[in-house]
């Protein structure tokens, strides 16, 4: 299928990639670390608590693997680059890593084009991807976006690879990216499972012998299967129930209700799944399960957007909406592989469109914002401000105050701030509180359960203690979107 | 390789062809590469100093010298891991393995085969004659250049009361060898080596089923490669591998041993430790290396570091031989015992001259060795300590166990036992789909299970190499066509 009318030498080549790569990484890092101090909430929280775990902290563990919202993997692919940037100013290492899997994305879809017998088009397909705004403020917040679209992508390709040629090699390869791709983003989990549903379905249909049938979907299934297990093994190594980590599945803070519920899908996102959706039909058409399969997997993060945004996730859906323009651009790709002798013009074609999706991104005002310097989230300000406020308040409360500052939020209030009047909790309960410091002033500080907040385990502990407190506690102000209480314990003689 | 065969050459062995008729020949004339003397008198001594110097530092600081001994090892787990892991990605690379094609094989003019001589060491291999003559008769070969030598020992009344019983095609022949000690398989193939008359040799099993044309592929080549291999070795597996848990758990273990390690090997041109059968030699070149070390019940892993040592090479070949998988849990483990017990001895006898064996094998080889030959064997020893630290921290979170393992440390250890084991487990799964065994890949996923009974063979083997290093404890075949 290849129609690449320039045959280029495979040393000129290989010059022509390594020039291309410096330059792609020189100019995302430029970007990323020029607007480091705007970096996501996420990448900011991640960052710390790899700081914490090099300082091998019972909260750092507790944070790797207490929340499936706060899934590992981002963390420990940070950890090294962390403690070598450790005292930077900025989340220097999550910058970095979403950069990194930017640019792995570029050089996997430009493979994958490749492989498919793109010929030159193909760079203008990933200069469009490159250049679309979501994708790029995905690279350069620090969030684990581009990791998890790099695993997308990979799995997505993998399964259309194997099941047009059932080479075991892609077998392996997408077993390993959706597991890995679980223990990325618990939001785009329910796609990964989908995935492996699809290998399994077309197991079911194929007429291959028994055997064979189970070792396939052993190899599937085993590396996602053993990544969950690992997980609960680990929360019940680390916080004693290996549930831990999905009992906020069940909660209802952090849900949006009402109009809040509804998902901001946008024109670029119907029209990416309406590409994907017309790779199904016309793979239904050619009778082409890889195609069917990559058009389902295209179509489906909208579904899947669509579905969080019911059950009161909207805020989750960023990270599923991310996919849904690169997956866009796979069934295009893909699509023209089954366009015969039309090939060529229709490379071109989507390559175009590509481009002109891209430009049409940055026209919109509300594409290009985040990407100006000084958007984004900054843990500064929070510690600037309210820190000192509530160390001044429970000083003047109490000689010998203590302060629990309850969940993930308390990266970004505390950071690396060393204050022993502040204990960080990720498992907070009050009974061992009260146990563990004796004789102290007890405070509890607890952010408003909105969107992930609502998901730490202090809010499904103690269903609507940001609203009502709790029955050993005394409402005792409002710091920003923290809220303190003081524990109340029996009067000392 | 960065070794130079001249300056190799020069340090051993006479002319290959006034190599003494004597099956002990390496031991006499290099004993020093020989295994007879299980740990020279250096060894001993610095063993001895070691152990003494451990001892006080024990005594002095117990705690330094466990965590110590926690952080060597556990590092040695991580570069054990992530070797492990790169040999399976150059498994699946071109240059693995020299390829034939069967077209290639067939095409062979018979005029233009040279004698192949093949060595059938038997001991107590009745049930087996018929089944060996037939296996070997039908190899695609002309049967005026097989020769064959069925080595039997001189006092198995059994065996060769059953081979007189059989009608031996033209080429084949029974050798008798000498009773003498050591009463080992390597001794009984110098016997047939010093009459051998081929030009190339291989050795089988009593019970191998090699691929017809695998003669044919081995001319082809050792004519195709370069004059530094002398060695083909091929890839094993077995004709019943589902014969119960046992064999399920040794046929996922060979796949992935010879179809996902060694090939690795291969590619880095690294040293391979030979597989008991189906190793095709250059025949003079064998005479050469002497033969086998008669006194090493892993003759062929530590012929197969010789080979390197004397400056040649190994390849793998893409052909398979079948053999029996032992399906009684107490003749596997014996056999495990005794090729453990073999690495030992390969170990000490390599490692008396380390700077030696560094200096002829060349540092990545020495590493490969190091790894390969002497880690393996410690991997064995030590992880059942491992396996009950790790279950005493799950259940019990002991203070003694935290000192142990500081932050750095552990998280080595954690990435070993969760990202290694893994590793493991699924390369055994891969390893039998790739071979076919498709309903072996559910059961290569009980691999820790067996992981733990190698363990079991490993320390036997280690007591034994004390008390009884040239005891070779003989596997029974034939068990196949007579349940377990």
């Amino acid at each position: 299928m290849a129609f690449s009318s320039i045959s280029v030498s495979p040393a000129r080549r290989r010059l022509a990639t390594g020039v291309c790569l410096a330059l792609i990484v020189g100019a995302l890092c430029a970007g990323g670390l020029w607007r480091v101090d705007s970096a996501s909430r996420e990448g900011v929280v991640c960052e710390a608590i790899c700081r914490e775990l090099i300082d091998n902290t019972t909260a750092g563990r507790q944070a790797l693997v207490g929340s499936a919202w706060w899934a590992p993997l981002p963390v420990l692919v940070r950890l090294p680059l962390a403690a070598l940037f450790e005292g930077e100013a900025g989340p220097v290492a999550s910058v970095l890593v979403s950069i990194f899997f930017g640019v792995a994305i570029l050089f996997l879809l430009n493979g994958i084009l490749r492989g498919w017998g793109i010929g030159w088009p193909r760079w203008l397909i990933a200069a469009g991807l490159a250049l679309h705004p979501a994708f790029l403020r995905a690279c350069f917040d620090g969030s684990s976006g581009t990791m998890a679209l790099f695993l997308v992508l990979l799995s997505a390709h993998n399964l259309a690879q194997w099941l047009a040629q059932k080479k075991l090699r892609y077998l392996i390869v997408l077993a390993l990216a959706t597991a890995l791709l679980v223990a990325t983003s618990v939001e785009l989990a329910p796609w990964a499972l989908l995935v492996l549903l699809l290998l399994a379905l077309d197991q079911v249909v194929a007429p291959s012998k028994r055997w064979y049938k189970e070792a396939v979907l052993i190899l599937g299934f085993f590396p996602t299967l053993y990544t969950v297990g690992l997980w609960m093994l680990l929360n019940w190594l680390v916080m004693g129930d290996a549930l831990y980590f999905v009992r906020s599945f069940a909660a209802s803070a952090g849900r949006d209700v009402g109009a809040a519920s509804l998902v901001p899908i946008g024109v670029m996102h119907g029209a990416s799944a309406g590409v994907s959706l017309l790779l199904v039909i016309v793979a239904l058409m050619r009778k082409s399960g890889a195609g069917i399969s990559l058009g389902i997997l295209g179509f489906s993060p909208l579904v899947l957007a669509l579905l969080m945004g019911a059950n009161g996730l909207s805020w989750a859906g960023g990270p599923v909406l991310l996919c849904l323009f690169p997956l866009a651009v796979l069934s295009a790709a893909y699509a023209v592989t089954m366009s015969g002798t039309l090939a060529r013009p229709a490379a071109v074609a989507v390559a175009v469109a590509v481009l002109a999706t891209s430009g049409m991104a940055f026209m919109q005002r509300g594409e290009i914002r985040p990407l100006a310097r000084g958007e984004g989230y900054s843990r500064t300000t929070e510690q600037n401000r309210w820190l000192p406020m509530i160390e001044r308040h429970v000083a003047n409360r109490s000689h010998y105050p203590q302060v629990f500052v309850c969940g993930y939020d308390s990266f970004t209030l505390l950071g690396s701030y060393a204050n022993p009047v502040f204990v960080r909790s990720m498992d907070f309960n009050f009974n061992k509180a009260k146990q563990d410091y004796p004789g102290r002033d007890l405070f509890v500080l607890v952010h408003r359960p909105r969107a992930r907040s609502g998901m730490d385990s202090v809010h499904w502990k103690y269903p609507r203690i940001f609203e009502l407190g709790s029955h050993t506690t005394l409402y005792d102000g409002d710091f920003g979107d923290w809220r303190l209480f003081e524990i109340v314990q029996a009067p000392r003689e | 390789m960065g070794v130079d065969r001249k300056d190799v050459a020069a340090n051993v062995s006479p002319d290959p062809t006034t190599t003494p008729v004597d099956p002990l020949a390496l031991s006499k004339i290099r004993p020093d590469l020989s295994a007879q003397t299980p740990v020279v008198r250096s060894q001993k001594i610095g063993l001895l100093v070691a152990l003494l110097v451990l001892a006080a530092v024990v005594v002095w600081k117990p705690w330094a010298v466990a965590r110590t001994f926690v952080l060597l090892s556990t590092v040695f787990y991580l570069v054990f891991t992530v070797y492990k892991f790169l040999l399976v990605r150059f498994s699946i690379a071109d240059r693995s393995e020299i390829h034939i094609t069967d077209e290639e094989a067939a095409v062979m003019r018979e005029a233009d085969l040279p004698v192949y001589s093949i060595l059938v060491p038997m001991y107590h291999e009745a049930e087996s004659i018929r089944h060996v003559v037939e296996s070997l008769r039908k190899m695609d070969y002309p049967a005026d250049k097989k020769d064959v030598q069925l080595l039997l020992e001189e006092d198995d009344e059994a065996t060769r009361n059953a081979a007189a019983q059989v009608t031996l095609p033209p080429g084949f022949r029974i050798t008798l060898v000498p009773k003498s000690f050591p009463r080992t398989k390597p001794k009984a193939c110098n016997v047939g080596l010093a009459e051998a008359k081929g030009q190339y040799l291989v050795i089988y099993d009593a019970e191998d089923r090699p691929e017809p044309d695998q003669l044919r592929k081995a001319v082809a080549a050792f004519r195709r490669v370069g004059s530094d291999v002398m060695c083909l070795q091929c890839r094993l597996n077995f004709y019943n591998p589902n014969q119960n848990l046992l064999t399920r758990w040794f046929a996922a273990e060979h796949s992935a041993w010879f179809d996902l390690s060694l090939p690795g090997l291969c590619a880095l041109g690294a040293v391979i430790p030979l597989g008991g059968t189906s190793n095709h030699f250059i025949l003079s070149k064998l005479k050469e290396l002497m033969g086998w070390d008669a006194y090493n019940v892993t003759e062929d892993c530590d012929l197969g570091i010789r080979i390197y040592r004397q400056g040649y090479t190994s390849r793998m070949l893409n052909t398979t031989t079948w053999e029996e998988a032992c399906c009684h849990l107490g003749f596997w483990i014996r056999q495990r015992t005794r090729w453990l017990k073999g690495y030992i001895q390969t170990y000490l006898v390599h490692m008396r001259e380390p700077l030696r064996l560094r200096r002829e094998l060349g540092w990545a080889n020495f590493l490969h060795f190091q790894v390969l030959i002497g880690g393996i064997v410690f991997t064995f020893l030590v992880n059942p300590l491992y396996w009950a630290l790790a279950l005493l921290w799950f259940f019990f979170r002991t203070e003694a166990l935290t000192s142990l393992f500081p932050w750095g440390v552990f998280a080595m250890g954690a990435i070993c036992l969760f990202a290694g084991n893994f590793v493991f487990v699924y390369v055994g799964a891969i390893a039998c789909f790739r071979r076919g065994y498709y309903d072996l890949v559910k059961y290569a996923l009980l691999a820790p299970v067996y992981w733990m009974m190698m363990s079991y063979s490993g320390w036997r083997a280690f007591f034994q190499f004390h008390v009884n290093p040239f005891h070779w404890e003989k596997t029974k075949h034939g068990l196949f066509e007579h349940k377990c």
